[in-house]
């Protein structure tokens, strides 16, 4: 439940990638705060003038869906990700390494790609009969909405092997001898 | 044994095996599903079973992944987050911390008290068990220890009143609920009200009492100041604004007049009001809860997208009526059934938490709970009287589990703001008392459905 110790050593390639990953949804994190303006609005439309709009309302979930989903793409940059650590805890650096890239490989990237596969379709389905809000005053472009799952799914792939490039070398470095990484 | 029975019970085995592996949880999830879904097509290939899950078919965990994007109820989740991550770096606590401790300055164990009224007060404002533990643990222990309170008084005292708020409304846990049971926020919301200050008024009779029993645990302050009226203004000049903003919030909720939806936003526009008019707005500290609304709504929802895919194939492996059959056998009447499903969400609470439990073993047992011959009275006026007391008695369990050892989330976080002569050990002696509270508060829940349903009854009126 807390943050895996070998985040803070340094992967020169793999650092550079991961704070790429954690600037971009740091900047979409802002769509929170866009978030509470829009319902804000619709609130006071829907109280003051009775006038609450469909699209308004539409762009609520949109917004949502792409602030948590960057936040899973975040979370997994920033190895924040909840882990149950009792045993966890008292793993050696070697062990450590092991479990993160057997789950990555065997766990995370299988399910991952699997979703990222099905999304495109999904997102194609949806293009191609150029699917929109069934409400009329909806928004349209509902694919470009539901892009969003293969995207999130497409970055959380290059994360998961930026972690597994991470852990190879860390593990390597270990096996080499090298106790300078701290544990 | 059939071979899809067997496939439902290693499905679980393996989730729970690989957990202690320290994999983060939402992967294992996911990752369980997905290997367990290409058992079953290989089971179906060359063991001719019928279970039927093939690539095509897992193709559906798509669908349901869009089914959490597009949903109204869980854009409050994120805005109750942002309020929560505001109000906290509001100082609003801090002002209420010193206005209270002048309040009851003579009482003794009145700093335990306020620590359990703050908690209170927090958890109907924020709900964010880990902000609430370490604001209440930074705020108060130093003070607490400092005055000479009994240690594991004072960690239990912080720990529990501050994973008050995974029970007291506007409670992201309830949200979450609600959607997965196709429940009314409104309705868990105020199903919460009673048992949540039922809660809090045990923890205080529990603090007075030690103190008559024990004064030596919870000495008073050496220069106590006579409580004037200056006092009782200060504490109305603290308390107001956040009062105001938790009856506007929970209020228009109950009354109908704004969705939770609409109540979180309003709700995080009044914490960054609070947070300004104590001059502690900025670029800097929007930035930061910003941040920090990212990451807990990232890993809820990674967790999220996770049991997705497993809940997905553990139904087409037909573990949800397997699960009922096994329920529904078992030799215990109505009662005996929610007390086993209690006993046993207590039990996974000591390695899963409340989000897994919520997504995975709630729906697979509300199904049961709603078969069984049970007649909770709703007072004619509620919709599901049953099935909210009996998430209300979940909520409450899982609020337990927060508190138990040896993975409960609320003590990890209180560690983590500790001073080190506190160790690990002394906060697990300090909350057993609390736990044991919790438990009677349970028992009471469960012998008096009127304790939950009573208030949202009266509230929609005969």
């Amino acid at each position: 439940m807390n943050q895996h110790p070998d985040t803070a050593l340094p992967v020169p390639f793999a650092d550079t990638v991961d704070r790429l990953l954690i600037r971009l949804s740091q900047a979409v994190a802002w769509i929170f705060a866009i978030l509470m303006v829009v319902i804000l609005t619709q609130v006071m439309l829907r109280r003051g003038f009775s006038a609450g709009m469909i699209a308004l309302e539409e762009l609520q979930w949109h917004l949502y869906a792409i602030g948590v989903f960057a936040g899973v793409v975040y979370a997994q940059a920033n190895n924040s990700h909840v882990r149950v650590d009792v045993l966890h805890g008292q793993f050696g650096p070697t062990a450590k390494h092991l479990v993160e890239i057997l789950g990555l490989t065997l766990l995370l990237l299988p399910f991952l790609s699997l979703v990222f596969y099905h999304g495109l379709d999904f997102v194609y389905q949806s293009w191609r009969i150029n699917e929109r809000s069934i409400a009329p005053a909806g928004l349209p472009w509902r694919w470009l909405i539901k892009t969003l799952i293969p995207v999130t799914m497409g970055l959380m792939i290059i994360a998961a092997l930026n972690r597994l490039f991470r852990e190879a070398i860390l593990l390597q470095r270990h096996l080499s001898g090298g106790h300078h990484d701290g544990n | 044994m059939e071979i899809n029975e067997i496939l439902i019970i290693a499905m679980f085995a393996s989730f729970i095996l690989l957990l202690f592996s320290g994999f983060p949880v939402a992967w294992v999830l996911g990752g369980v599903g997905t290997v367990f879904a290409l058992l079953a097509y290989l089971s179906d290939t060359y063991l001719d079973t019928l279970i039927g899950i093939d690539f095509t078919s897992v193709g559906l965990v798509v669908d349901r992944t869009y089914k959490i994007m597009d949903n109204w109820i869980l854009v409050a989740l994120p805005m109750f987050i942002f309020m929560g991550n505001l109000l906290d770096k509001s100082g609003v606590a801090e002002n209420l911390m010193k206005s209270f401790q002048a309040l009851f300055g003579r009482v003794r164990g009145g700093l335990a008290i306020t620590v359990v009224l703050i908690g209170i007060i927090l958890a109907a404002s924020t709900g964010i068990v880990g902000a609430s533990v370490v604001l209440l643990g930074v705020m108060s222990l130093p003070a607490m220890l400092s005055q000479g309170y009994d240690k594991t008084v004072t960690v239990g005292t912080i720990a529990s009143a501050g994973t008050l708020g995974i029970l007291i409304p506007p409670s992201i846990m309830l949200v979450i609920m609600a959607d997965q049971l196709a429940l009314s926020v409104g309705d868990l919301f105020m199903g919460a009200v009673m048992p949540g200050l039922l809660l809090g008024v045990l923890y205080i009779v529990y603090i007075l009492g030690w103190g008559l029993f024990k004064p030596s645990s919870m000495p008073l302050d050496d220069n106590i100041q006579p409580v004037t009226a200056k006092v009782w203004i200060d504490v109305f000049k603290a308390v107001a604004p956040t009062l105001a903003m938790i009856l506007a919030v929970l209020g228009s909720i109950f009354a109908g007049i704004a969705t939770p939806t609409e109540a979180s936003a309003v709700g995080a526009a009044a914490a960054m009001g609070l947070a300004w008019q104590n001059k502690r707005l900025n670029i800097k500290v929007v930035r930061e809860c910003l941040h920090d609304t990212l990451n807990v709504s990232g890993y809820i929802f990674a967790i999220f997208i996770g049991a997705t895919m497993f809940a997905l194939v553990l139904r087409e492996l037909g573990g949800d009526e397997y699960i009922e059959s096994l329920l529904t056998a078992l030799p215990f009447g109505p009662y005996g059934i929610i007390l086993f499903i209690l006993g046993i969400v207590f039990l996974l609470g000591f390695i899963l938490d409340w989000i897994e439990i919520t997504l995975i073993i709630l729906p697979l047992v509300a199904p049961v709970i709603s078969a069984l011959e049970i007649s909770i009275n709703g007072y004619g006026v509620m919709d599901n009287p049953t099935l909210v007391w009996f998430v209300m008695l979940v909520a409450l369990t899982l609020q337990t589990s927060f508190l138990t050892p040896p993975v409960g989330f609320s003590l990890f976080y209180l560690k983590g703001v500790c001073p080190p002569e506190v160790s690990l050990a002394t906060i697990y002696k300090g909350v057993i008392p609390f736990i044991l509270l919790q438990l009677t508060a349970l028992a009471l829940l469960i012998i008096f459905p009127g304790l939950v349903n009573w208030f949202p009854a009266y509230v929609y009126g005969p």
